[in-house]
Formats: structure tokens, sequence, C-alpha cells
């Protein structure tokens, strides 16, 4: 059953500590994680985590700490999150691709006191971009750190330390010091943590702009991870695969914390190269495989892949891995999902997996419990009406409580709607529709156009890449321009024709009433290789 | 008015610059100046972030009114940690129920007042409290609990100024800055969280009606644990840039001494302790001359004092930092307004409802006052966003009240 509130009467447990408690107990030696070969039951999760937990009690750390971890997937990041966890702690995963510079920024706006760190990932030594990013660290001298640069961060703890170190900085050591700390003390700590606490912090990924900090509290989100595993019916006997990063919100939540709660195992790989993590999903079979289908785009290219036996895979959503009985003909046919972090991951989905008809192509399915969705004019501020695009807003208890460091007030409306800045609409039984993002959307003689959906007519059309974007106009406000971009050697078509066809694709207000045909070579660039979208509105408006 | 600062840091660092040689607390014959506050609380917050006092901790004050009281939390505060002030008045198990409701981390309280041991008290409902937290252990009674020290015996060893200033720097106005135990709760005690940036703006936010500005010298014996007394009294000083006068156990011959020496031009006690001081023999020949328009009618000379009703009643709750509504004090409201609690402040939104469905009533009707908005608490510890507000984002204050067309609040008691 799903419940629309944190508090439902149904025995689920409510913080972390409860639930990794109750899974022990009726799941012990059951595998909870298998990531290459490295495999941590539950009993082994919860033992492990309450020696951590432990050493970070006798380490000053405790309920409202903010403890950032640092590690790829696997049991150290499993072990560690528990840890923390447990005690009440706010756990901060960081993204183990940060740059030295971007740890410095990330643990100082999170405002994180102990950082626990594998020492080396693939090409990335922590240790020394902690070195760098920190300059007062001296991992010659003992704990704390007491840093200017990020003044509330005191204490490390890496898995492995250069020689001449003082052990300090180790998590033998810090395993060590919990060593006299009784277990009543430890379930104590257990005890006083609530379902309103802060879990996590998790970091979106900053495409568009500065990561920012998003909390999520104990109860709200693993009662919406709990909704969701209903949902895709996770349960028990099932094996998920699923290589999203533990540090986002598809790893810490829709992953971890959701097999935790399903009492299931979660398969994932670090392997390098695709034979290894086929060698794993054929050794571990799993039933189910969810996650972005990039991270898997490379599986069907490796040699071996035809004669893998994937068998395995009944349901989920990495297509590309999945096997021709279960794959759907054509991917827009099954409902999509919408997931943020602000979220807690997947907010918008659909319990039905089965391909879908023609008109509901593209579908992402209608809001789970627990999520009141509503289609705004951004402008206005005024509901939209079945069939009209507008900006997508959420409100509900499994909300983020809000971005770290900022005011409710800054990111939420006061009647606590959360705009999502996605454009979406609804159609006539509740389905909804993503049309991109709402700061790209064009308004022209009262009408909401996405220029997404322009150019994947024009490129429909056209088999060309077009960048579509909203110009000033005195008469309609804003007027529909497209830049056709025309590799060297290519036939352009003519303006007035492509119009004209594209008026059998689109309502005529989302026809382009300016169309500029561009050679590739002149389309204006940014130094990062993206596209200058002012110089673009420049030059059409220019014209 | 001063005020653009939205953290507490930035507050001292604000008041040290343009009040420095103001007095900024006068209390039981010791005096400290905005500088002096700056500075001091500046080096006790060395001696605490060396002590272990980090971002997350949350800081019991247990002490009555005093400087030492204002250094403590100026101290915790700048740094970042979350103060809990705590009432002298709590009865050992009251203590330690508040202590865990908001999982203090670190405590501070007095050797010793009228004839209370803090100390021994909690030691004697969590047996060896102070000895394990000292060896950095954690006592069952009280997990979240790290140090206990008597504010004399407080470390010593100091960080470098350079990390109390960096500290001071990353507090944002959304942070926690206090959490406030409110006294009308009947079962658990309720611990309501607000932020640097609300504690601030609410206070700010009322200043002109409440009269404070800059030049006003309050006298307010409100123990500094209670809302009145933090809000009303401490952050009210701060954010006006204004002198307050306080004492630990206000005793009228020693008040009206205080009084008249400290020359205090707005005073806040409370309606009996304005009655008393008002029939206590040496009022008559005490020099009062100093006191405001705005002070309780009753310490006024009888030609100043204002007709009944004609001041607002301010209306006032914890989750909202203090009053939430009022109008100018030293004036007389219109005639037609008397009775009436004034208008409500910038960021809080006033809303009268049906107490059962929680829909809008017309202006005019009585039902409950629920409110919201940016100046609104933060949380209320242990209790989800759910438990607290409406779908709205109002919360219920279970006052009831209607709203006439002016806009002007009118009580009409408490619900149920």
């Amino acid at each position: 059953m799903t419940s629309a509130t944190i508090y439902a009467d149904d025995g689920l447990p409510l913080t972390v500590p409860q639930l990794l408690r109750a899974r022990a107990e009726t799941r012990g030696d059951h595998p909870l994680l298998i990531c290459d070969d490295d495999v941590l039951t539950y009993s082994q999760a919860c033992s492990r985590s309450a020696s951590l937990a432990k050493g970070l009690l006798a380490g000053g750390a405790g309920l409202g700490s903010h403890v950032a971890l640092l590690y790829p997937n696997g049991s150290e990041f499993v072990v560690a999150w528990l840890a923390a966890a447990r005690i009440g702690a706010v756990t901060v995963p960081l993204s183990t691709f940060s740059t030295s510079g971007e740890l410095t920024v990330l643990l100082r706006k999170a405002d994180a006191e102990i950082l626990l760190s594998a020492a080396t990932y693939r090409a990335h030594d922590y240790r020394e971009k902690l070195a760098s990013a920190v300059p007062e660290i001296d991992f010659g001298g003992p704990p704390p750190l007491l840093a200017p640069s990020v003044p509330a961060l005191r204490r490390l703890a890496f898995d492995l330390l250069p020689t001449g170190a003082h052990p300090g900085w180790s998590m033998p050591n810090l395993l060590a010091e919990g060593a006299d700390v009784d277990e009543r003390e430890l379930t104590a700590a257990e005890a006083i943590v609530r379902p309103s606490d802060r879990l996590v912090i998790v970091h979106t990924s900053g495409s568009t702009s500065e990561p920012k900090g998003v909390i999520h509290q104990h109860g709200s989100l693993i009662r919406h991870q709990n909704n969701l595993n209903e949902v895709r019916a996770y349960k028990s006997h099932e094996i998920l695969f699923c290589n999203s990063p533990f540090f986002w919100i598809g790893g810490v939540g829709y992953s971890l914390l959701a097999t935790i709660l399903a009492g299931a195992t979660l398969v994932c790989s670090n392997a390098p190269d695709a034979s290894g993590v086929l060698d794993l999903i054929e050794r571990t079979k799993p039933t189910m495989v969810n996650g972005f289908a990039q991270l898997v785009a490379h599986l069907p290219k490796d040699p071996s892949f035809p004669g893998r036996d994937l068998s395995s895979i009944r349901r989920g959503n990495l297509y590309p891995i999945m096997p021709d009985d279960v794959r759907p003909a054509d991917p827009d046919l099954r409902h999509n999902m919408l997931g943020s972090t602000e979220t807690g991951s997947v907010c918008l989905t659909s319990e039905d997996e089965s391909d879908q008809p023609e008109s509901r192509r593209g579908s992402f399915g209608r809001p789970v419990a627990g999520f009141d969705a509503r289609i705004v004019d951004p402008e206005t501020g005024v509901t939209c009406p079945a069939g009209q695009l507008g900006e997508l807003w959420l409100r509900g208890p499994f909300l983020m409580e809000g971005y770290y460091g900022r005011e409710r007030h800054e990111t939420f409306q006061p009647d606590g709607w959360y705009r999502t800045g996605d454009l979406f609409y609804i159609d006539a039984e509740g389905f909804f529709y993503f049309k991109g993002r709402s700061s790209e959307m064009i308004k022209t003689s009262g009408a909401n156009v996405s220029p997404r959906e322009v150019e994947a007519a024009i490129l429909e059309e056209t088999g060309l890449v077009a960048h579509v974007v909203g110009i000033d106009d005195e008469e309609r406000g804003q007027l529909v321009a497209a830049a056709l971009r025309v590799p060297a050697g290519r036939a352009a078509p003519e303006p007035d024709e492509l119009q004209t066809r594209l008026r059998a694709r689109l309502s005529t207000y989302k026809v382009p009433k300016l169309i500029m045909i561009m050679p590739d070579a002149e389309v204006p660039m940014m130094s990062s290789g993206k596209l200058d979208l002012q110089a673009l509105k420049e030059r059409l408006r220019g014209r | 008015m001063a005020a653009e600062a939205q953290t507490l840091p930035a507050l001292l660092a604000q008041n040290s610059v343009l009040q420095g040689d103001k007095p900024a607390v006068v209390a039981d014959g010791r005096s400290i100046t905005y500088a002096e506050l700056d500075r001091t609380s500046g080096r006790l917050a060395a001696r605490l972030v060396a002590a272990g006092i980090g971002k997350s901790a949350r800081v019991g004050v247990l002490m009555p009114n005093g400087t030492e009281w204002v250094l403590s939390a100026a101290a915790a505060g700048r740094v970042g940690a979350c103060l809990v002030p705590l009432s002298t008045l709590l009865r050992p198990p009251g203590l330690l129920a508040q202590l865990r409701t908001a999982a203090v981390t670190h405590l501070i309280a007095a050797p010793g007042f009228g004839g209370r041991f803090y100390l021994e008290e909690l030691e004697q409902m969590a047996p060896g409290v102070a000895a394990t937290t000292a060896a950095d252990g954690r006592h069952p009674a009280v997990p979240s609990l790290r140090r206990v020290w008597s504010y004399q015996d407080l470390p010593r060893p100091e960080v470098d100024p350079a990390l109390v200033e960096a500290l001071g720097a990353v507090v944002r106005p959304a942070d926690d800055l206090v959490i406030l135990f409110t006294s009308d709760s009947g079962g658990a005690p309720k611990g309501v969280i607000h932020t640097h940036g609300s504690s601030i703006r609410a206070t700010a936010a009322g200043l002109a009606s409440r009269c404070v500005g800059p030049e006003e010298r309050l006298y307010l014996p409100v123990p500094f644990f209670s809302t009145d007394g933090f809000s009303g009294g401490l952050i009210t000083a701060l954010v006006a840039g204004a002198t307050l006068v306080t004492e630990a156990i206000p005793e009228p011959e020693r008040t009206l001494e205080l009084l008249e020496r400290e020359r205090a031009t707005l005073f806040l006690g409370g309606p009996d302790q304005a009655v008393s001081l008002a029939g206590h023999p040496r009022f008559a020949s005490a020099d009062l001359s100093s006191l405001n328009p705005a002070s309780l009618p009753e310490v006024l000379p009888p030609g100043r004092r204002p007709a009944p009703k004609a001041r607002p009643g301010l209306f006032s709750v914890t989750e909202s930092f203090g009053p939430y509504c009022g109008d100018r004090i030293d004036i007389d409201m219109p005639p037609s307004k008397h009775g009436s609690c004034g208008r409500p402040f910038e960021g809080v939104d006033v809303r009268v409802t049906d107490p059962d469905t929680g829909t809008n009533l017309p202006s005019g009707a009585v039902g409950e006052i629920r409110l919201r908005g940016p100046n609104m608490m933060r949380a209320i510890c242990g209790r989800t966003r759910q438990d607290i507000f409406d779908q709205e984002g109002f919360y219920p204050t279970g006052d009831l009240g209607a709203l006439d067309a002016d806009g002007y609040l009118w009580s009409h008691g408490r619900r149920r």
C-alpha cells in the first residue's frame, strides 16, 4: 500500500536506525549489495556500520552532525552512510568526479564537519585533492583540522594513508576509537533519531547552475521510497541492477535506500570495461534494471554482448540491455519517469510497465502518492487546463525540506508549491508530457511554445538540427524563431517551404515565423563548447 | 534602525562599528559595550570552538539573566551553533526532557542560582553524566550530550581568532539560531526553532511599533530563556542597537534605583511588576522622568498615561518570535480601534479561519488565527512539517480573533 503521508500506522520503520535493525533481523544473511567482488549482507551492513557509528560517536559526532562521504559505489559507501545515519548525523555524499576546487566548495557550503573518504579511486587521489583544496591540512600532525578555508571541518578519515602520516586521519584509527564505546551508547544514540530529522544532503548535478544541497529527512524519504517500491513492485526476492552513483539521489535513494526497504539485493559495478559489467550481470542474474540508459549504452557495443545470457532481466528501464522478449518495441510507448533530487528521486511514473497506445507516446505517467501536481502558466500563476503547456508545480510531504543554506521562502511558494522549472502538459486522462525547461519557453500571442518540441519536428522533417528561440516582438510578445544548422556541402531547404511542411506537424502558432539558414561553422558558440544563446538571438533579431 | 545584518555574527560586527562605545547590556552592576560584546564573545567563541563546539552544536544555556548569559549566547551563535535557552525554574525531570527534545550537545550552566544547583540536579537524574561526557562518552539518559560545564569552568584554550571569523562568515540567515521552549504546552516539551533570518527579521519588523530605536535604554527583567526575554529583550536590543538593562532577581527598591541610575527610557517589565513598583514607598521620590510614554502606564506619571485600551495589546507567540502585530505603543490608536491588537507586522500573513475546516473567514468574523510567512519558525523539534503547518503553509495558533476591514486584529481568547 502506498501512503500520501509519512505516518500511516503500518509499522514501516521511519528512521534509518530502525529500518536497518529490522532488516538485519529478518534478512541477516541475504546480500544487500553486490558490487563486483564486494558483497555485503544485511547483518554485515548492520555490524560494520555499528562499529563505525561507535567511532563517530567517540569522535564527537551525533544527531545533526554533518558527515561527508566520498566513496565510489560499494560496501564502504553503504557502511559509512548507514553508520552516520543511524546516529542521526546528516550525511553529505560527495561526487567522486569532484575536482579539488569543487570539493572545497561542497565541503564549505554543506558545513561538513567530518569527511569519510576513500584514499583513491581510479585516477583520483582524494588525499592529494583534499590537501591541495585545504592548504591548512597537515597530515603529519594530529586532528582536529582548524582551517579557516573550510571552517566547520574538523576531521578526515581515509581508508589508507601515505607513509609518515599521523594515524589520526585514518579510518582504522576512527574505528579503534569506537572500540570502547558501549553497545548501550549506540542504542541510545539511535533512539533519539526521529522521522523529522535530516538524513541526507544530496547535491544536484549542477549542469546549469552551481550545485544545490537538497535536504531530505528520514521519515519522508523512507516513506517515499517505500511508495516507489510499491509502484515498481520492488520486493525482497528481486535483484536490482542499477549503476547510478550513490552520491546522487538515484543512487542513495532510488537504489540503495529502496533496496534496504525492500530487503532485496542491489547489484552495481565499477568495472572499467563492458565485459566486466556483463560478467557481473550474468553471474548475479538481476531481475530488474533501473537507472540512466546512458550508463549502460556501452554494454551492447561490447563484442561479447550477443553471446551473453541476460535472460534474468524481466523489468525496468535500461532497455539497451534487456532481453528481446521484455524490451519495448518503441521506448517512447512506455511510460517514462520524471525524477529529481528535490523530489527524492521519482515523482511522475506509472505502475503500468507495458507498451502504451500511440496516443500516450512520450507519457511520463502520473504523480506518485503524496505529490500534488499542477501545470501553471509561469507568468500568471494560473493553473492551465488539460492540453495546455505550462510549468510543473509540486507540493507534498515528500518534497525536499529545502536547499541547505537557503531559507524556505526563497525556494517554495508561500502555500508550499515548488516550481520545478520543467514544462509539461497533462492530457485528458491525466498523463503528463514533458516538453523542456520553462526557462526556454516561448510565449507568443498568449500561447506557450516549447522549443524542444519544434526542434524535434524540424529534425524529423529535415534531418537537420535547429535551435529554436523566442525573440522579442512588439505585436506578439515573442516570436518563434529558428536557426537551422546546415553542415558544409549539404543543401538547405527553403524556409517558406519548410514552414508549410511544419504546419502539417505542428499547430500554426508553434511554426517558426522566422527561419534562418545557418552554416554549421557560423553558429555562435561559447568557449565551453555550448551554444551562445544570446549571440544567436542577436543574429536572429538582426534579420 | 540597524538590521541590514541578517545573522547574529553580522549583527555583532555591525553594532561594534556603529554603536561601539554604547553599553549593550547592563546587568547587576556590570556593563558591557557593543565593542566589548563583540570582542569578548569572540574570545569566548574561540574557547568554545577549541572545546569542540562546532556548527552543528546545540548549546544549552542555563543561567539567570546577566552578562554571562549574553556572552555565552553571542559566542555560541556567532560560530553557527544553535542556542537552547533553558529555564532556571525547570525541575530536573523537565530539564532532562528539554535537553533530550532539543538534542542539546553542550550545556553551560550557572553553578548555582536561587538555591538551585543545576549540575548536581542533572547528575541525580543521569548519574555519572559529567564524568562520562568528559571522557568523550555518551550517557543513555541524554545521548546527544557531549559536554557539561559550569560557566566558570569553561575550558581556557582558544583557537585562532581567524577561525572564529571564518565560522561567522559562513553563518547564513537560513541557519538555526535558537530553540525556544514554549510554556503553554501541557504534554511533551515543544521546542520552536528559529533561524538567524527569521529571528532578526521578525524583531526588526516590530521595532517601529514597539518604539525601540538605537537611543533606547530598555529595562527588561524577563528571563532570557523565555520568548519575551530572548526576543523582546536581548535580540530586540541587538537589532535596534539599543541598550538592555536587566537584572536576575527584580526587587522593587533595587529596580527603582536601577531605572533611575541607568536612565531607562522604556519599561518592559510585566504589569504586576509595574503595579508593585508604583505601590512602593520609594516610587514617589524616584526620578523616572527618562521613561518614555511607550512604557507601561503604571510607572508613568498620571498625566502621561494613555486612556485604557488605547494602546495595542501586542499579539505574541513563540512561533512568530514574539509580537506579530501591533501599532505604535507610544500614542493612542484611533478611538474605533481601542481594544484591538493593531495590525500584522511585515513578514507574517495573518488569516482568520474556521477552526475545524481551516477555511478563510470574512472580515469581522471570529475564528482561529493562523500565521505564515518568512518570519515564522522553521520547525518544531521532532515534528514533521505536516504535523505543524496546514496545507497552505499556515500555523494554527489556537488563538481566537477577528480581523476587521481595516486589517486590525482583535483578540477573542483561546480556542476551546
